[in-house]
């Protein structure tokens, strides 16, 4: 293999976080939040063209803002989201060439792994290959459950349970490439928490103010199945004034309705594994992913298993990098033949119409067709 | 530490190779065993068939020839005369014309190669929707599914989309047409309402009574991209030729297959049956043209098993196994063609045609 001449990265396209690792050793996360000003004025006061990350989340109220990846895959419909997700994974490529020191590098000697949720649909796969387009060189496509696990050397009678945002994916190491068999992915994920946490807290109190935003942090602080440590009591303002309800009863529901299709799925992709090694599965098996992070939810998978003659869920406590890592080692241990056969079209070409954009600032940027140009201060966080 | 670096060895390939399948359109490696399987049997089939066909059409041949001087002299004169009566009439349209006389394809052996496959929707035309699920993405899915299994066994398979992008009906047909496509199969996920029960149905071109299927129709044919002009000449020769027979037993091989292969994996699957209705992507094709419903979007169930690639596969499956059956009924007489010394029963006469029955 002689890929030292190559940027190699591994990426973890999430719904709510995206990270890269790079073959320099760097690794970076950035919230997939990407926003354009609204206007000139914002345009003015944030001297961007795009803000991408935390940057955007702060400064939200002059954006239009996008979280362009809907269930780990890009949004359907929108070309602003296709935009969206382009200017993401150019940001992201952008951090690790910065490391690299490799300032004008052309980006056909940067090859990359993704991970998507492991039952992407084909087409989907389709238009990521295209959103990378003159981004990369070479690009492979692989479920992020697998990426997980190579990156953990989990390869043999494993299960790998990675929930995020979007999806909870289930993969089931064998020995072999996983089929789809060997794959499940559920839309019961850290987002249909949040939905349900906020439905049912505005449904208990209807007069308190509060958004979507609010309701992610309350989990991520708070999250917890079975018995609270402590009640959850947040801080919303009332009228105007800052009051604190608690939310423990709503925290508890919202998160536990995880646990029926999480077990259910568990269980039938257990099942599924040739009988001999069942018992071994069982007691491999890596819950990963932010969603991971709920308080309790090991253990209680860990009694659905106690169903069926008992297991161990092992919880990776830092999940930021584990599949980005994972996806970097495919990158660097995959043949160079192999990559040369992966190429990516180069033809959409970053910055080509930046002019344009930039040239009449009279104009409502909200209202503009998105451009597939990419600023070059684009900056977010790191 | 060896074993381990073999393993990787191993998940890379199997990964590259996955990713080699999606660039160049092919059925992931998964199913290829199967695949494999399928095209030696079917080579062995296909060997078996040729040796009957060929013993076969030497008989046939003698056989025809007497049957063709019998029934010319007794139904192509009619036919002549009718013509001429419509020519001379001064209200050509006060007259109606009796049902051309049926060809009876059992006569000839035909052959299924150009298969038109279209996936339903596409670009801003959606379709139906379940939570995270679009109905032109999963037709696509499953169009492109059914292309592969198709082309492993020899078909030549024309798309009217690959992509995720908008097609006009009369693009869609267009594209049929043009490419002299033997067969048309339309791929559709239905939406029936929460209280209504689950199934697959599959439809052909005609006029219904349904109110239900009506609606369906208005719905389907949003975007058609024809004028009335041209509407009202496919109107006008729909009936002429034996598509809407070929494109009735076409449908029934389909659903058929369907409802047999995804009954199994889906308890509670009902068989909605073969319909007719006025689809506007059946009109303007000219050849034996049908459109699968083949999940239904509106069914909890069902979305949940859509999610999983190995029941789209099954659908594709279930849809290439009815295609392939029709195609095997147009190579092996269903019934005796001929009455030897006698006029067929219902005044058939024996029409060459291009691969398929009706398919110019």
């Amino acid at each position: 293999m002689s890929n030292n001449n190559y940027l190699q990265v591994g990426i973890d396209l999430g719904t709510s976080r995206s990270a890269i690792s790079s073959s320099t050793g760097t690794r970076h996360v950035v919230q997939s939040y990407v926003g354009w000003p609204v206007d000139m004025v914002a345009r003015k006061v944030l001297k961007r063209d795009v803000l991408i990350g935390e940057e955007a989340l702060e400064n939200r109220p002059m954006l239009d803002l996008h979280r362009p990846l809907e269930r780990g895959l890009i949004k359907e419909g929108s070309e602003k989201d296709t935009q969206a997700v382009r200017e993401l994974l150019s940001h992201l490529i952008d951090l690790a060439v910065a490391d690299a020191g490799a300032n004008g590098h052309d980006p056909s000697r940067t090859r990359a792994v993704v991970g998507v949720p492991a039952e992407a649909l084909r087409v989907s796969k389709q238009n990521l290959r295209q959103a990378m387009e003159g981004l990369v060189g070479s690009l492979m496509i692989v479920s992020e459950p697998f990426a997980v696990a190579y990156g953990l050397e989990a390869l043999l009678h494993t299960m790998i349970i990675d929930i995020g945002a979007g999806t909870a994916d289930f993969c089931v190491m064998n020995g072999r490439y996983p089929t789809e068999d060997d794959q499940r992915t559920l839309t019961n994920a850290g987002d249909a928490v949040d939905q349900l946490l906020f439905t049912s807290v505005r449904e208990r109190f209807p007069e308190a103010a509060f958004s979507m935003h609010m309701v992610r942090a309350w989990k991520e602080q708070h999250a917890f199945i079975g018995a609270p440590k402590q009640p959850v009591v947040v801080e919303v303002p009332v009228r105007g004034k800052p009051t604190e309800i608690d939310v423990t009863e709503e925290m508890k529901a919202a998160c536990e309705s995880l646990l029926p299709p999480l077990s259910e799925t568990m269980v039938d992709l257990v099942s599924r594994v040739e009988p001999e090694y069942q018992a071994k599965v069982r007691n491999n098996i890596v819950l990963t992913g932010g969603t991971g992070l709920i308080s309790g939810l090991g253990a209680a998978l860990e009694r659905t298993l106690a169903e069926i003659g008992g297991g161990r869920v092992k919880v990776m406590a830092d999940p930021v990098f584990v599949g980005s890592d994972g996806g970097l080692s495919i990158a660097v241990d995959a043949p160079e033949s192999d990559w040369e056969k992966l190429g990516v079209p180069q033809n959409q070409v970053l910055g080509a119409e930046e002019g344009e954009s930039k040239a009449d600032e009279s104009q409502d940027l909200s209202s503009q067709k998105p451009k597939l140009g990419k600023s070059k201060d684009g900056k977010g966080d790191s | 530490m060896a074993n381990n670096s073999r393993l990787k060895r191993r998940l890379v390939s199997g990964a590259i190779s996955e990713n080699l399948d999606l660039i160049h359109g092919r059925v992931p490696n998964v199913e290829r065993p199967r695949r494999r399987f399928l095209r030696l049997s079917t080579r062995g089939a296909v060997w078996a068939a040729l040796v009957l066909v060929l013993t076969a059409s030497t008989l046939l041949i003698s056989q025809i020839n007497r049957a063709l001087d019998q029934s010319l002299a007794e139904t192509a004169k009619p036919i002549v005369l009718e013509t001429l009566t419509q020519r001379g009439s001064s209200e050509p349209t006060s007259i109606s014309l009796t049902e051309p006389p049926k060809i009876n394809r059992a006569l000839f052996p035909l052959g299924l190669e150009r298969v038109v496959v279209d996936a339903g929707h596409g670009g801003i035309n959606s379709g139906t929707s379940a939570p995270g699920m679009l109905e032109k993405d999963l037709a696509l899915d499953i169009s492109q599914r059914l292309r592969d299994l198709l082309k492993a066994r020899g078909f030549e398979v024309i798309m009217t989309r690959d992509e995720d992008r908008d097609v006009e009906l009369a693009d869609r047909a267009h594209i049929a047409n043009t490419a002299r496509g033997d067969l048309f199969i339309s791929i559709h996920l239905n939406w029936l309402g929460r209280e209504a029960t689950r199934g697959v149905e599959t439809y052909y071109l005609g006029a219904t009574l349904d109110p239900i299927i009506e609606q369906k129709a208005i719905r389907e044919n949003q975007s058609p991209g024809y004028s009335l002009t041209d509407f009202r000449s496919l109107l006008d020769g729909l009936y002429r030729d034996v598509r809407g027979d070929e494109s009735r037993q076409l449908a029934t091989f389909v659903q058929r297959s369907l409802f047999r292969k995804l009954s199994q994996r889906s308890p509670g699957l009902r068989d909605r049956g073969v319909k007719r209705a006025p689809f506007m992507v059946l009109i303007g094709t000219e050849m034996p043209a049908i459109l699968a419903e083949v999940a239904c979007l509106s069914d909890d169930d069902d979305v949940e098993l859509l999610k999983q690639p190995s029941y789209r596969q099954l659908i594709a499956q279930s849809l290439f196994e009815g295609i392939v059956d029709y195609a095997a009924s147009l190579t092996v007489p269903p019934s005796p063609p001929v009455h030897i010394g006698a006029s067929p029963a219902d005044g058939s006469i024996a029409a060459p045609s291009r691969g398929s029955a009706g398919g110019g």
